[in-house]
């Protein structure tokens, strides 16, 4: 079911090896997680989808999955760092971006064979230049609660750190 | 003087996900006030995010354990389709929803 449509989709998905293995999990007791981000044929754009498990009295009755797009992520994010006068985003894994706010604009093309844009697809300079140094480079002041490593973009020195 | 503003990194990987926080500045050292600025604002992306993803995790959990009770609405294709809208309705952030069936 889409957000945008009142037509009900009846699809057989028994031959995707990853809704298959989702399902298979959560039969055998997993519980609700996060999928990976992939693209959907139905909503063409890459989306995340939030596995939850039903069960009846200890017998596993199927899943409901809402999604997100990665395009209203990046909306999200685009108004998180308005409003907190911030730059974010939102990788996956090292090398490939699923959220940051320019790509709310619909700049890039996502397809079935490229579901995320690289760091260096993204169009930001810092994106681009993440990980060009080791990220256990000395601070003088590391954050709190996090890992910190620095770059440097356009001679300006770039503080990122985090739990990774 | 530069200007000075905050940048932060979200980061997910396969493992879950983690938080990164970058600053532009332009001093020669990471200034400590920015480290607590920087800090604060990690909270502030947490919590952001808690708030944008939480209601689709607790909408979620809500429909199954209410289909839970009710398993005769999951064989209901007009109630099921119901149900998932006014899900839809409570989560603008939500572009789709789906049921999958065990089989």
């Amino acid at each position: 079911m889409l957000r945008n449509s009142d037509e009900v989709f009846v699809e057989d998905w028994s031959s995707r090896p990853e809704i298959a293995a989702a399902m298979a999990a959560m039969s055998n007791g997993a519980s609700a997680q996060w999928s990976p981000p992939f693209f959907s044929v139905a909503i063409h754009e890459t989306i995340v989808s939030y596995r939850q498990p039903i069960r009846a009295e200890g017998q596993f009755m199927g899943a409901f999955i809402p999604a997100l797009t990665v395009n209203e992520m990046s909306s999200y994010l685009a108004r998180l760092s308005d409003d907190l006068d911030i730059d974010a985003f939102i990788l996956y894994g090292r090398d490939h971006v699923l959220a940051e706010p320019t790509m709310s604009t619909g700049k890039f093309a996502y397809s079935a064979a490229n579901p995320l844009p690289t760091l260096a697809e993204a169009g930001n300079p810092i994106l681009a230049r993440i990980w060009d140094q080791d990220r256990r480079s000395r601070l003088s002041a590391p954050l709190k609660n996090a890992e910190a490593h620095y770059v440097v973009v356009d001679d300006v020195p770039i503080v990122l750190g985090g739990d990774y | 003087m530069r200007a000075r503003r905050l940048s932060i990194l979200m980061m997910a990987i396969a493992v879950g996900s983690v938080l990164a926080i970058g600053i532009i500045y332009g001093g020669r050292n990471l200034a400590m006030q920015l480290r607590d600025r920087a800090d604060t604002r990690v909270g502030a992306v947490n919590e952001r995010l808690d708030r944008h993803l939480g209601p689709v995790e607790s909408q979620a959990a809500f429909l199954a354990d209410w289909a839970g009770h009710h398993p005769d609405v999951l064989e209901n294709p007009a109630r099921l389709a119901e149900a998932m809208r006014m899900s839809l309705a409570a989560l603008p952030q939500v572009a789709a929803m789906a049921y999958v069936a065990p089989d």
